[in-house]
Order: C-alpha cells, then sequence, then structure tokens
C-alpha cells in the first residue's frame, strides 16, 4: 500500500485518475489516514456537497495480508449530517482487496459538470472510469447483480443506493461481503451523499493476480497472528457471545439493565425484548436454514454476522445488528423481527443508516406519522426514502431535519446525529462519549481499551464519578488507533481482558511494519487523530457548547431507573484535557 | 423448593429440538425458597449454581435490573429478580460486567449494597437466564423443573406448536400421561402458575 488514487470528477473532459505516493500520509491507515486528508485537504467551512469537499475511502494498516480481523475500511469526509469531520467504518471484503492492489487511499474530490454518474473499475492494470447512467437509482442488490455480469464474481464493490444519488444525509456506502452481497455499510454522517455527490455510483475492486500484502519480519508476524487469534478464541466474548449470537446478544442485558431506548427514549425497558433478542433472532435463523455464526470479511475469527432468511427459508439479509434490531424495533415499539429484518434489507438497498433511519421513524412516530408499534407503517415510511418522495427526502435527511419539519422537540441528536442502542442516562459514560466525540452521537466512538490495560497515560479511579470523564477521554483515544489499524473494534474484548492479546496486538503489527511499537505508540496515534479532527470540527465552527446531550436527558428521568443524565458541562469540557 | 404444591407439566423431549424452551428461562421462571441472604448464597447454596462456574462464566448479573457488582453484599428479598448473563460485547456490555473497570460508566443504576440485612424467609424470586447461561444451565433447570406463569406457557406453546410437535415424545400432567395431541387443548392461561419439567427422551 504505498500509493494513493486521487479521482478529479470535475476535471475538463472528464473524470481525471493520478496516482501518487503517500508523501506526508505515509504510515496511516484507515481513520488516520481519512481524517488526516480531510483535515489537511478539506477547507472546513465549505458545503459538504460541494466540490471542495473530498472523500477518502482508506483501508487500515494491515488490510492486504494475513493478519486476522484486519479487513475494516474507513470512509472520511466532511458529513452532510453534522457539518464535522466524518470517519464511518465498515467490514466487508474490499479493505483487503484495495490492500492487495496497493492502494492505501482513494480520495474522490470535485464535482462532475453534468448528472452522469460513473463506474470506476481498479485491477492491477489500473484504473478505468465510464459514464453508465443505466446505473441511475438502481438499489445496491440490483447494482450488485449488474457489475457481477459485466465484471465477474472475483469482485468487491463500494457502491451508493439511491438515497446516495438524492445526496441524502443519512445516505451509506455499501462494501460487499464473501458472498458478494451488499450488506455492509459505512453507515454514519452520510458519507454515502458525499459519494453521490461526486457523482460515483459504484467502484468495482478485483485484485485478481495480486498476492498478499507481506509483513517486514515474516516469522514475528506470523507468531504474533497465532496468539492474537488464540487470544480471541479463548476469550468469553470473542470466542464465544458474539459467534453464537452475534452484536444481538446485548438486547436482554441492555433492556434487564434498563437502558434500552424504547418508543424514541421514553423508556429504557421494551416488553417485547425478548421478541426480538439474540437468543431469539439466533433461533428464527437456525430453525429456517439461515446461517448463525458467519464472518462479514475473510480473515475474520470472531464472526458476528450470520444469514437471515424469511419465513419460506430464501435469503433476506445478513443478521441484523443489535444496533439495527434496536433501532427499527424497540426504539419504533416494533417486536416483529422479520419487520426489522425487512426493513434492514430496505437500508442495505437503498444504501441508508439503519440507526438513523430507525432513530428517525421514531421521531416521525412521536410527530404522529405512524403509531409506535406499527411495523407496517414504519416500513412504509422507509419505502418512501427509497421512492424519494418529498416526505421520503425528509426522513432521509435523518432525525434531526425530521424533528424540526415535524415541530418534534425530542430529537435524540448530538451534532446532529442520531443515538445509538444505549440510553446515555443508564449508561452516563456512554453519554460522555456521544457529547464529546468529534462524530456525533455515536457508540463506536469510545470503546476499546482504557489505560489502566495499556498501562500508560495514567490510572483512573473507576469508582469515582469524575471517573467517566476519564475513561471516555481514554476509550476515545485507544478507538481512534484501533479505528486506524483496520481491525475490527471487536477485538477490544479480548485486549481488555488479556493483557498478553495486546501484546499479541502489538506484535502483529510491529512483525508487518518493521518498527517496535509501544503502548505509547498506541496512544499518541488515537490523540493525533483526534486532534486533527477536533481541529477541523473547530474551525468548521464547532465548540465545547457544541458537546453536549439534548437538555431533556438532564430534565426528563428514565424509567425504570427513574435517572438523568448527571454529568456537568464543566466535567464534559474535560474530556479533551491531555 | 416445594414443588408438589404447584400443577405440574413434565414433557419428554426430543434432546436436539430442547433449546426452543429456553426461551421461557429469557423470559423469567419462578423459584420458591429462603430469601434474605446474598446474591450469591440464592444462586450457589439455593439454586446450587457451582460457585467455580459463578466467578468464570456468570460475569454480568441484575438484581431488580441494577447491575450487580459484589454478589455478596447484594440482598435477595421477597419478589426480587435476578437475571444472569455470561460476558458481553460492546462497552455498554462491558460496563454491566460486574466489578469491572468499566462499572463507573454505570453507577447511575448500579444495585447498591443494602445498609441493613433482610429476614431470612421464604419468597418468590423471578430468575432470567441470558444467552449462554440459558445455553449451559438450561437443561439441567429445566430436567430439575421450572415454575412458569401459565399465560406465560400458554402463549408459547402456541406459538411453537410445530417444533414442539416434532420433538414431543410423552406428556405428563399431574403425574398422569396424557396424549401428546391433547397438550395444546389444555387451556394453561386459566393457571396461575405451573412447573414445567421437560427431560430428555
Amino acid at each position: 500500500m504505498d500509493k494513493i488514487l486521487r479521482i478529479n470528477m470535475g476535471a475538463d473532459g472528464g473524470p481525471k485518475t493520478t496516482t501518487g505516493s503517500l508523501g506526508n500520509y505515509a504510515g496511516l491507515g484507515g481513520r488516520a489516514m481519512t481524517s488526516a486528508i480531510v483535515a489537511k485537504e478539506v477547507p472546513p467551512l465549505c458545503h459538504p456537497l460541494s466540490a471542495e469537499n473530498k472523500l477518502v475511502i482508506a483501508p487500515g494498516l494491515l488490510s492486504g495480508s494475513l493478519a486476522a480481523m484486519s479487513g475494516r475500511i474507513s470512509v472520511g469526509c466532511k458529513s452532510p449530517l453534522t457539518g464535522g469531520i466524518k470517519e464511518a467504518n465498515s467490514g466487508g471484503q474490499a479493505a483487503q482487496v484495495l490492500g492487495r492492489l496497493g492502494y492505501a487511499a482513494i480520495v474522490l474530490e470535485g464535482a462532475p459538470k453534468s448528472e452522469t454518474i460513473y463506474k470506476v473499475f481498479i485491477n492491477k492494470d489500473g484504473v478505468k472510469i465510464a459514464a453508465d447512467n443505466s446505473l441511475k437509482m438502481l438499489g445496491n442488490y440490483d447494482l450488485v447483480e449488474k457489475m457481477k455480469k459485466e465484471y465477474g464474481d472475483k469482485i468487491a464493490c463500494i457502491s451508493i443506493g439511491p438515497a446516495g444519488e438524492m445526496k441524502m444525509s443519512a445516505a451509506s456506502v455499501a462494501f460487499t461481503d464473501m458472498e458478494l452481497r451488499p450488506t455492509r455499510h459505512a453507515g454514519r454522517g452520510g458519507v454515502g451523499a458525499v459519494m453521490g455527490a461526486k457523482g460515483v455510483k459504484v467502484i468495482v475492486l478485483d485484485d485478481t493476480g495480486m498476492p498478499n500484502r507481506s509483513p517486514k519480519n515474516p516469522e514475528k508476524f506470523k507468531e504474533a497472528n497465532k496468539n492474537f487469534v488464540q487470544g480471541l478464541k479463548k476469550h468469553p466474548v470473542t470466542g464465544e457471545g458474539l459467534p453464537a449470537y452475534g452484536t444481538n446478544v446485548l438486547t436482554n442485558v441492555i433492556n434487564e439493565a434498563g437502558g434500552f431506548p424504547t418508543n424514541n427514549f421514553k423508556t429504557g425497558r421494551f416488553a417485547g425484548a425478548s421478541k426480538i433478542s439474540g437468543e431469539t433472532q439466533a433461533a428464527t435463523e437456525q430453525a429456517r436454514g439461515g446461517v448463525v455464526t458467519h464472518g462479514c470479511h475473510k480473515g475474520c475469527v470472531i464472526k458476528c454476522s450470520g444469514i437471515y432468511n424469511d419465513k419460506d427459508g430464501n435469503f433476506l439479509t445478513k443478521q441484523p445488528e443489535y444496533e439495527t434490531i434496536w433501532a427499527h424495533g424497540a426504539n419504533c415499539g416494533i417486536d416483529d423481527l422479520d419487520a426489522i429484518a425487512m426493513m434492514d434489507r430496505m437500508d442495505d438497498d437503498y444504501g441508508i443508516d439503519t440507526i438513523e433511519m430507525g432513530a428517525t421513524i421514531a421521531v416521525a412516530m412521536d410527530a404522529g406519522l405512524a403509531k409506535f408499534g406499527d411495523a407496517k407503517a414504519a416500513i412504509n415510511l422507509v419505502k418512501e426514502v427509497g421512492k424519494g418522495t418529498h416526505l421520503g427526502r425528509i426522513l432521509g435527511n435523518g432525525a434531526a431535519v425530521t424533528g424540526k419539519v415535524f415541530g418534534v422537540e425530542r430529537v435524540p441528536v448530538v451534532k446532529g446525529q442520531s443515538m445509538p442502542a444505549y440510553d446515555p442516562r443508564a449508561v452516563q459514560g456512554m453519554g460522555v462519549t456521544y457529547a464529546t466525540s468529534t462524530m456525533g452521537a455515536d457508540h463506536t466512538a469510545g470503546y476499546a481499551v482504557t489505560a489502566n490495560i495499556l498501562g500508560v497515560g495514567g490510572k483512573v479511579d473507576a469508582l469515582k464519578p469524575e471517573g467517566q470523564i476519564d475513561l471516555s477521554r481514554n476509550l476515545q483515544i485507544a478507538t481512534a488507533a484501533i479505528d486506524s489499524t483496520g481491525m475490527c473494534l471487536f477485538i477490544a474484548f479480548a485486549i481488555l481482558d488479556q493483557p498478553d492479546t495486546f501484546q499479541a496486538l502489538l506484535d502483529l503489527l510491529s512483525g508487518f511494519t518493521g518498527a517496535n511499537l509501544t503502548g505509547d505508540d498506541v496512544v499518541a496515534l488515537g490523540k493525533s487523530v483526534l486532534k486533527n479532527e477536533r481541529e477541523f470540527n473547530f474551525e468548521a465552527g464547532f465548540s465545547s457548547k457544541h458537546d453536549r446531550l439534548p437538555d431533556y436527558f438532564k430534565n426528563e428521568p428514565l424509567p425504570p431507573h427513574n435517572v438523568t443524565f448527571a454529568v456537568k458541562d464543566e466535567d464534559l469540557d474535560k474530556v479533551f484535557n491531555w | 423448593m416445594n414443588s408438589s404444591a404447584f400443577p405440574s407439566l413434565l414433557l419428554s423431549f426430543e434432546p436436539g429440538r430442547i433449546s426452543i424452551f429456553f426461551q421461557l428461562l429469557e423470559n423469567g421462571f419462578i423459584i420458591k425458597e429462603k430469601v434474605g441472604c446474598s446474591v450469591k448464597e440464592f444462586l450457589c447454596n439455593r439454586m446450587f449454581i457451582e460457585q467455580d462456574y459463578l466467578d468464570k462464566k456468570i460475569q454480568t448479573i441484575f438484581l431488580n435490573g441494577k447491575p450487580v457488582d459484589d454478589v455478596n453484599s447484594a440482598i435477595v428479598k421477597d419478589g426480587s429478580a435476578i437475571s444472569l448473563s455470561a460476558a458481553m460485547p460492546g462497552l455498554a456490555g462491558a460496563t454491566m460486567r460486574r466489578g469491572g473497570t468499566l462499572a463507573s460508566m454505570r453507577s447511575g443504576i448500579s444495585c447498591v449494597p443494602a445498609e441493613t440485612g433482610s429476614d431470612s424467609c421464604e419468597g418468590k424470586v423471578t430468575i432470567k437466564f441470558f444467552n449462554l447461561i440459558s445455553k449451559e444451565l438450561g437443561p439441567e433447570f429445566l430436567n430439575r423443573g421450572v415454575i412458569i406463569d401459565g399465560k406465560t406457557l400458554a402463549g408459547f406453546i402456541v406459538a411453537n406448536k410445530k417444533i414442539i410437535e416434532a420433538g414431543l415424545f410423552s406428556a405428563e400432567t399431574d403425574g398422569i400421561k396424557i396424549e401428546t395431541e391433547k397438550l395444546f387443548d389444555i387451556k394453561f392461561e386459566n393457571i396461575e402458575e405451573i412447573l414445567l419439567k421437560v427431560v430428555r427422551n
């Protein structure tokens, strides 16, 4: 991965490609790469859909190698949803394929001078760009089928659906999985709208004839990879819980804790939780001949995904994740797994973020557009988005816009982005991250390992309330670092509990790059990513006043525990003091 | 537990399909036992869960919906609800882990140790088994017998009729054998609580 591909979509005479060296971006991957390029090259005050914005697609540092779990890919830009910097990442096959093709990043620049849409094909021989208006408004599923017919089935696709073409702020970028289905998405922040604004419908990757990337120290790399995999397999979360039930294993537990936002964050417990739980979902998948334990990319050893079949045993969608089950389920009062799976399929096809879509429908329900619990009405609202009706255009621009249009006060967003599936009144530390993340309300922003585990950056007293601030800071730093390696964030569980597995990860990175990485280096990497992102947001007009939850989280007690968000504003302002 | 005080249903079932009953354990079953003791005492000495299993596998415990950090100081009372889970993913999942480094992130809902003890007496406690706990302890508890709310059992049987038909070998109510097809005619919703035993055929 020693080159960056830039495609100027607004060049005279049509799109123009240039391939250059990494320059100052050498040594960066994933989120570190996307945020560095956006921070340096995108004017913070530009319109997110303008020619000045750039869409950066970057595999992780280890993508394309034989390192386990290294198949995440980052998509960065100035976000149309938040107005700040954005990195959304995804699984799927593209990271590995792009890594083997040697690209550390693809940067889409400029804006096309007409309504023409383009497809980009990249293989070992180079890059071809062609106008193809026959692809207009195709759903991701039909689009990928068309690409298969044209380029064969040894490809990986990066694409947008109709929502991206309509430049909706909740539009995602889709990545194909091992079965060449567009089921994995960089969902958050409207990255699909920016791809749509660039006029690129699909990027087709074919790495035929390209070898895996070679480590600098093959022996060290091989040994570390073995230890890393063993660490993941012996841990109860990555070795047992996630493979058996997927991320939706959380539904029962978060519901029991009273932190499962229900009916647009009105209560923390959903009466129908057991009907949509991971346990029920796994049993349903098994009974219908689906798959309960499945990876989203080659080299995944956790295998938290699966395949969800309809009542007749036919493929409907990938196993919906916890966030989707919550967003389209409990948050809308819906306890019908099949209806939720259908909406997951539609979201993937239209190319839209499942979290934002579910949160938006719940706000629409509060506005009286449908009743909580009405699955059929919810499906119809998603259809409006796909069709691009006037109502659909509003909904497709997310919960904040929908709340404004319909006069709803209770809109659970931070910096314009919807909160995910954990009520910050019940899990206040999560609320600290929602409030202060550079990304807007984001559950993955502070996800990984603490300073206590890294053994650097100071010890945290977990028993003091202010410990939440320190924890959130350390979690955000570590998450930014992991997002830059291209590693799946779920490795965090094994690292959290098993210092030898964390060491194996460091050895894996060291063995691959030839550098001798320490915990301090990981922290420094995370801090540098956050520094870039915070500076961009500051220049884009954000201040500490934007690092806040909506007022009602401070004032409205959440049943059943009747708690409010109690972290003080002045403490939130300390999160980035380091 | 004085199980003879309840109407009973004994099902002899195909082992490979017993997991269908785990959703009843996920929804909650009732244990009538002496309360006024610690969570650890209740789980290990009333429910006979091995301490090693409690220490290593049951990493998330809720008492009345509040995450428990110290199983020795949290007290089980009449009417309590205890939920048991294995280690959970995600930041929120990790915060729920008992005594974990992230426990402060949910301090607002954590189970606070009782300042005073509670009298030891017979009480009713609702137990929920989630995820791997259900898979691993479920067969044994179903074999021992669990008390289920009649309405819940009625709904479960209707919703899972096909699978129950496929896995059922024999059935007894209150010790009397019945034709298996008659199982679906019984109005369980009219029974307040019933002792359900599911044994492997």
